[in-house]
C-alpha cells in the first residue's frame, strides 16, 4: 500500500509543476569569443549552477534541474538540441519523398557505472584521455569542456547539501536528522561511488535529470545495494520502496504536462527487468519484483516497463508481471523476448554478448544499448518500393513468368529505396551533429575516451536504425499477387494494375473476394510464412553489410511513435495489392487487423513469431494483441492467457502488449469521448488516453480484431 | 476411417477443457436441444448458411447455382439444394457459407499440430459438435493419430450412442468431457428430443470403467433444465469421486441459428448468484465444480 508520504506527494505531483521553474542566466559576450567549445562549457556550467533547488518538506532526493533551451546542444531532453529540433519540425511528420520521416533519438546514460564509480572517475579519465590526445586542438578542448561540466555538477550536488543543511538548521527531529543525512549524501554522491541503496538512488535521481529518458536496467545495477543494505540491515524492503516510488514520481514529472504527445506527463520514459545474465540465466531477481511493485501502488503514467523474457524464466514470474499488467489502469507494461533481440544484436550487429545483454527498452519499445545513443531512426515508407514496381514499372512486372521473378524485380527496387534512405539518413545524422552535446556525453561511453561529442561518432557503441513502416501491408499484397495471380490465376498481373491506377472504382467485388480470400498474414497459412519469410531475408540481404555515416550498423524495426506515421505515409502511397485504397493507412508493427486475422489468437502469434525468420528486427518493434476482457478477468482463462504468452515467445516471438477492451467501447468512446475520458490503451511503445490520440491512431486501434 | 464431416476447428480455445486447446466440432446430432448455439451442427451433412445482412441482391448465386435452388427473395430451397457450394464461392459479400465439409483426418490433425507448441501439459485437442461419436472410426484415427504425437485428447459428447462406442475410443482418450442436461426423463425429451435413460446409464458404466478421466458438464438454462438441478446433483453425487462443470446459458448463437433458419431458445443466461446456489448443490453431495 502507498505509504502517506507518497499519497502526498503523487498528489502534489497531479497538481502541481514539481519541478522548480528554470532560470535563464544571464551570459557574458566575452564567452563567444572562447576558444572551441569554450563557450558552450562554460554557459552549460553557468546555468546549472545558477538553477534553483528544489527541496520540498517530504522530499527525500534532491536534484530536480530542469533544462529550457537557453544551453545549446543537449541530446534529451532535447530541449536546447537546435539543429536536431530543426530536423523535427521539417521532417517528423512530413515525409521526405514519401520515403522517409526523421526521428529524433534515445539515448541511455550508463546510470549504472557512474553510480559505481562516481564523478571523480570521469575527472581522472579525462586526464588519462589528454594524454591519448595529445596534438587533436578539438580532442582537448572538448575534454575541458567535460571537465568543465562536470565539476558544475559536482559543485551543484554540494549546493543541494548547502540547501539540506540550511532547512536542518530550523527543522525539528526527525526532519532534522533526515535532512543532515540528505546532505551527507549529497556531498558524498554522485561524485563519489555510491555504497548503500539511499545512496545509490540519491545518485541516480541527480544524474537522471542530466539525461531525462531511461533509467536502463536498475534491477541489475541497483542489486549489489540492495542486497547489501539487506544483509547489513541498514534498510528494509518498505523503505527501499519507498525510495524507488520517490524516484518514479521526479521521472514522471521531469518534462510539464503536455498535450502534444499521448496527453501525459514524463515523455517516454521507459526501463526494463529481467533478461539474460552473463552466465545465460534469467536475471529477474527480487528486486525487480520490488521495482515492479513499487510502481503498481503509483497512480503515475510513466514510467513504462519492460520485461524482458528469457526461457529460463520461471511461468510464476510471468504471470506476477501480466497480472501486474493486466490490473494497471496506466498500461505501463509490455513484455519482450531477449533470445531474438540478443542474437541480432551478436550476429548482425556484432555485440559481444556480454555487452549485448545489457540493453534496455526505452521510449516506444526501442531497444538501447546502455551508455550509448540511437542514431535516429527514420520511419521508412516500405510499401513505397513495392508501389513504384507497380505502378513506375508496369512491363518489368508483366514480363515475370512466376512469383519468384516478379519477387527479384520488387527486390531490385526495394533496394534502390534503402540506398536513397541511408543518404537520407546520413543527411540527417550529419545535420544534427552540428550540435555538440556536453553533459549527456558524460554519462555516456566513449566520449571521453574519444574526446568526441556523442553526436559526431563519440560513442564506444552506437547503432543506427528505421522502422520499415507499412511492413504486413507489403507482406499482405505480395501474397495476394502470389495467391492470385501466379497461383489461382484469378487475374493477370495487367489487370491487377489496371485496378490498382483505378483505385479499386469499378472493380469492387473483385476487391471484396481478395478481402474474403487472400491468406493475408496473421492467419499461420503457409503461403504467407513464406512471403513473410522472403522479405524477412531481403531486408537482412541488404542491411547486412550497411554502415551509416559513422560506421554504425542498423537496426530493423516495424513501428510508429506518438505520431501516426502509417497515416502520413498512407496518404501519398496509392492503392496497394491487398485491397488497400489510395490515400488509407499502410500498416504498422507485426500483428494484423481489420478482421484480415480470422483464425484466432494462436493463429495471429504463430505468423508473427514465424515473420522474421532472418532475424533482422531487432530494432523498435510492436505487436499489438487485442483480447477479451474475459480473458484475463477470469483468473482460470487468465492462466491459460499467460501460458499462451510464455509459448508464444518460446516460439521466437519478439514482443506483445495486450489490450483488455472490446471495438464496441472503442467506437463509443470515439462517439462520445466525454464519457471515456478515462479509457487508456497500449498503442504503439506507449500507452496513452484513447480520445486524446491521434485519429489515425485511434483508427488503427479499432481495427485490431478482438480474439476472445 | 479416414474422413469426417466437421463444421468447425476452433483454435486457441479456452473453454473446451483443460488448458489451451482445439476444439474440432464433427456435424450431425442425435439431439435437437432448446438452447443449442450451434444448431448447424444437428445434421449430419454440409448445408448452407445464408446471412441475410450481408446479401447485396447482385444475383450471382442465382445464375451460378446448377440446380436453381435459391428463391427470388435469395433464401434457399431446401430440397434442391446439392451443398455444391458454388453460391458461395461467387459470393462478393459472404452471404453464403457452407457449413460443413468432409476433411482428411491428415487434413485435421494438421490444424491440430499446427498448435501444439501452446498445449503445454495440460491443453490438447478436444473432439466435440454436434456429437462427435457419431462418426466414431473418424474419431479413433484421430485419436490414436493425437496419442502417435503425444497430444492429449479429450472428447465431449452427449453419450447418446451405444456403449460399445466408448470401449472402442476409451483407451486413446484422456478425458471425456459427458453432458447432462435433465435426470426427469420427460423434462429432457421435451427439451432434446430424446430418451435420457441410455445417457444416464452409459455415464454409470463409463464411471465405473474410467472415473479419473470424467468431467461432467451441466449447461444452466434458467427455466428450462435449472429446475432439474437438484435431481442431476443427486444423480451425479451418487457416483464420486467426480468433477463437474457447469456451463450457463449464453445467447452468442442466436445470429448464426437464424442464419441458419432455425429458431433457437432466446432468453436471460443465470446470474451470478444463481450460478453460485448450483455449485453449492454440487458440493453438498461432494462434487468438485471446476
Amino acid at each position: 500500500m502507498l505509504s502517506k508520504r507518497l499519497c502526498i506527494m503523487a498528489e502534489r505531483y497531479h497538481n502541481f509543476d514539481i519541478y522548480p521553474e528554470a532560470v535563464s542566466p544571464e551570459f557574458d559576450r566575452g564567452d563567444l569569443l572562447l576558444k572551441g567549445f569554450g563557450c558552450q562549457a562554460k554557459r552549460t556550467a553557468e546555468y546549472i549552477l545558477a538553477q534553483p533547488i528544489g527541496l520540498n518538506d517530504d522530499d527525500r532526493f534532491v536534484g530536480r534541474i530542469r533544462f529550457n533551451g537557453c544551453v545549446e546542444g543537449e541530446i534529451y531532453n532535447r530541449s536546447g538540441y537546435k539543429n536536431n529540433n530543426e530536423l523535427i519540425s521539417k521532417f517528423y511528420k512530413q515525409p521526405f519523398e514519401n520515403l522517409c520521416t526523421y526521428d529524433s533519438q534515445h539515448s541511455t546514460a550508463d546510470f549504472g557505472r557512474v553510480i559505481a564509480e562516481g564523478l571523480e572517475a570521469s575527472l581522472i579519465k579525462i586526464e588519462e584521455s589528454r594524454s591519448k590526445h595529445a596534438g587533436d586542438l578539438d580532442g582537448l578542448s572538448y575534454l575541458d569542456a567535460l571537465e568543465t561540466v562536470i565539476r558544475a555538477m559536482i559543485a551543484r550536488a554540494d549546493l543541494c547539501a548547502a540547501a539540506c543543511e540550511e532547512k536542518a538548521a530550523f527543522a525539528e527531529e526527525p526532519r532534522r536528522s533526515e535532512l543532515l543525512e540528505m546532505a551527507r549524501i549529497l556531498h558524498k554522491v554522485p561524485a563519489k561511488p555510491a555504497e548503500t541503496f539511499r545512496e545509490a538512488i540519491q545518485s541516480l535521481f541527480f544524474l537522471f535529470q542530466f539525461l531525462p529518458d531511461s533509467i536502463g536496467t536498475p534491477d541489475r545495477y541497483l542489486y549489489s545495494y540492495y542486497r547489501h543494505d539487506l544483509d547489513a540491515k541498514i534498510c528494509t524492503e518498505e523503505e527501499m520502496k519507498e525510495y524507488i516510488q520517490e524516484l518514479f514520481v521526479t521521472i514522471n514529472a521531469f518534462r510539464p504536462y503536455d498535450n502534444l504527445w499521448s496527453g501525459d506527463k514524463g515523455g517516454e520514459s521507459h526501463f526494463s527487468l529481467g533478461g539474460f545474465t552473463p552466465d545465460g540465466k534469467d536475471g529477474f531477481n527480487d528486486l525487480s519484483r520490488l521495482i515492479i511493485t513499487a510502481m503498481m501502488e503509483l497512480p503515475l503514467y510513466r514510467p513504462q516497463v519492460s520485461l524482458r523474457w528469457t526461457p529460463e524464466t520461471p511461468i510464476e514470474v510471468l504471470h506476477f508481471v501480466m497480472d501486474a499488467e493486466r490490473n494497471d489502469f496506466f498500461k505501463r507494461i509490455a513484455l519482450v523476448n531477449d533470445v531474438p533481440r540478443v542474437k541480432m544484436l551478436t550476429n548482425h550487429i556484432g555485440m559481444a554478448y556480454e555487452d549485448a545483454i545489457r540493453y534496455t527498452m526505452i521510449g516506444c519499445n526501442e531497444p538501447a544499448i546502455q551508455g550509448a545513443i540511437y542514431y535516429g531512426g527514420c520511419k521508412t515508407n516500405m510499401v513505397r518500393s513495392l508501389t513504384r514496381t507497380l505502378y513506375d514499372f508496369e512491363n518489368e512486372c508483366i514480363a515475370c513468368e512466376d512469383f519468384d521473378a516478379f519477387f527479384e524485380v520488387y527486390r531490385k527496387h526495394y533496394e534502390e529505396d534503402m540506398k536513397r534512405f541511408i543518404e537520407i539518413c546520413d543527411g540527417f545524422n550529419l545535420y544534427r551533429s552540428r550540435d555538440v552535446d556536453m553533459i549527456s556525453s558524460i554519462l555516456l561511453n566513449g566520449p571521453i575516451e574519444k574526446a568526441r561529442s556523442a553526436t559526431r561518432s563519440g560513442l564506444k557503441v552506437a547503432t543506427s536504425g528505421t522502422d520499415m513502416i507499412g511492413w504486413v501491408t507489403v507482406i499482405d499484397s505480395l501474397c495476394v499477387i502470389r495467391q492470385f495471380v501466379y497461383e489461382e490465376k484469378r487475374f493477370t498481373m495487367a489487370e491487377l494494375i489496371a485496378m490498382l491506377r483505378a483505385d479499386w472504382n469499378g472493380f469492387e467485388e473483385i476487391r471484396r473476394e481478395i478481402y474474403r480470400t487472400a491468406k493475408y498474414h496473421g492467419n499461420d497459412d503457409p503461403l504467407s510464412r513464406e512471403v513473410a519469410a522472403k522479405v524477412s531475408r531481403m531486408i537482412r540481404d541488404f542491411f547486412t553489410d550497411k554502415r551509416n555515416v559513422f560506421g554504425f550498423k542498423f537496426v530493423i524495426g516495424n513501428q510508429i511513435g506518438y505520431c501516426a506515421h502509417h497515416t502520413y505515409f498512407g496518404k501519398n502511397t496509392p492503392a496497394t495489392p491487398d485491397g488497400r485504397h489510395a490515400g488509407d493507412n499502410i500498416s504498422f508493427g507485426g500483428g494484423q487487423g481489420g478482421g484480415r486475422d480470422r483464425k484466432g489468437l494462436t493463429a495471429l502469434l504463430n505468423s508473427v513469431a514465424d515473420m522474421d525468420p532472418a532475424c533482422i528486427v531487432c530494432g523498435p518493434c510492436v505487436t499489438n494483441v487485442m483480447l477479451d476482457e474475459s480473458l484475463i478477468r477470469n483468473d482460470s482463462y487468465f492462466r491459460k492467457t499467460v501460458s499462451m504468452v510464455d509459448s508464444y515467445f518460446r516460439k521466437g516471438g519478439l514482443h506483445v502488449q495486450l489490450n483488455y477492451v472490446s471495438r464496441e467501447e472503442l467506437l463509443a468512446a470515439q462517439q462520445e469521448p466525454q464519457s471515456h475520458e478515462n479509457l487508456r490503451v497500449r498503442v504503439s511503445g506507449f500507452s496513452g488516453y484513447f480520445t486524446r490520440l491521434d485519429p489515425g491512431i485511434q483508427r488503427e486501434i479499432i481495427d485490431r480484431t478482438v480474439k476472445s | 476411417m479416414n474422413r469426417a464431416c466437421i463444421f468447425s476447428i476452433q483454435r486457441a480455445s479456452f473453454v473446451d477443457g483443460p488448458g489451451i486447446r482445439t476444439a474440432v466440432f464433427f456435424k450431425g446430432c442425435g439431439l435437437r436441444c432448446e438452447w443449442c448455439h450451434n444448431p448447424e451442427s444437428w445434421s449430419s451433412q454440409p448445408q448452407l448458411l445464408f446471412y441475410q445482412n450481408r446479401c447485396m441482391q447482385c444475383g450471382r448465386c442465382r445464375i451460378a447455382c446448377p440446380n436453381g435452388a435459391i428463391r427470388d427473395d435469395y433464401t434457399v430451397k431446401v430440397d434442391l439444394c446439392s451443398q455444391c457450394g458454388m453460391c458461395e464461392q461467387v459470393c462478393p459479400g459472404g452471404a453464403r457459407e457452407l457449413c460443413g465439409k468432409m476433411m482428411s483426418v491428415d487434413e485435421i490433425m494438421s490444424e491440430i499440430l499446427a498448435d501444439r507448441d501452446y498445449y503445454g501439459p495440460d491443453g490438447g485437442v478436444t473432439f466435440s459438435g454436434g456429437e462427435c461419436m457419431l462418426q466414431v472410426d473418424a474419431l479413433e484415427s484421430l485419436l490414436r493419430f493425437c496419442k502417435r504425437e503425444g497430444i492429449q485428447t479429450a472428447v465431449d459428447t452427449a453419450g447418446n450412442v451405444p456403449f460399445d462406442l466408448f470401449e472402442q475410443i476409451e483407451p486413446l482418450t484422456d478425458l471425456f468431457l459427458y453432458d447432462i442436461k435433465a435426470v426427469s426423463s420427460s423434462l429432457h425429451k421435451s427439451l432434446t428430443g430424446a430418451d435420457n435413460a441410455l445417457i444416464l446409464d452409459n455415464y454409470r458404466r463409463l464411471h465405473q470403467f474410467c472415473a479419473e478421466k470424467l468431467i461432467v458438464r451441466v449447461p444452466v438454462i434458467p427455466n428450462r433444465n435449472a429446475i432439474d438441478m437438484v435431481r442431476i446433483a443427486d444423480f451425479v453425487g451418487e457416483n464420486t469421486p467426480v468433477m463437474v462443470e457447469l456451463l450457463p446459458y449464453h445467447a452468442m448463437g442466436i445470429s448464426k441459428a437464424q442464419a441458419f433458419g432455425a429458431s433457437v431458445l432466446n432468453t436471460k443466461p443465470p446470474s451470478q448468484a444463481e450460478m453460485e446456489d448450483f455449485r453449492r448443490l454440487f458440493r453438498e453431495r461432494k462434487v468438485v465444480c471446476v
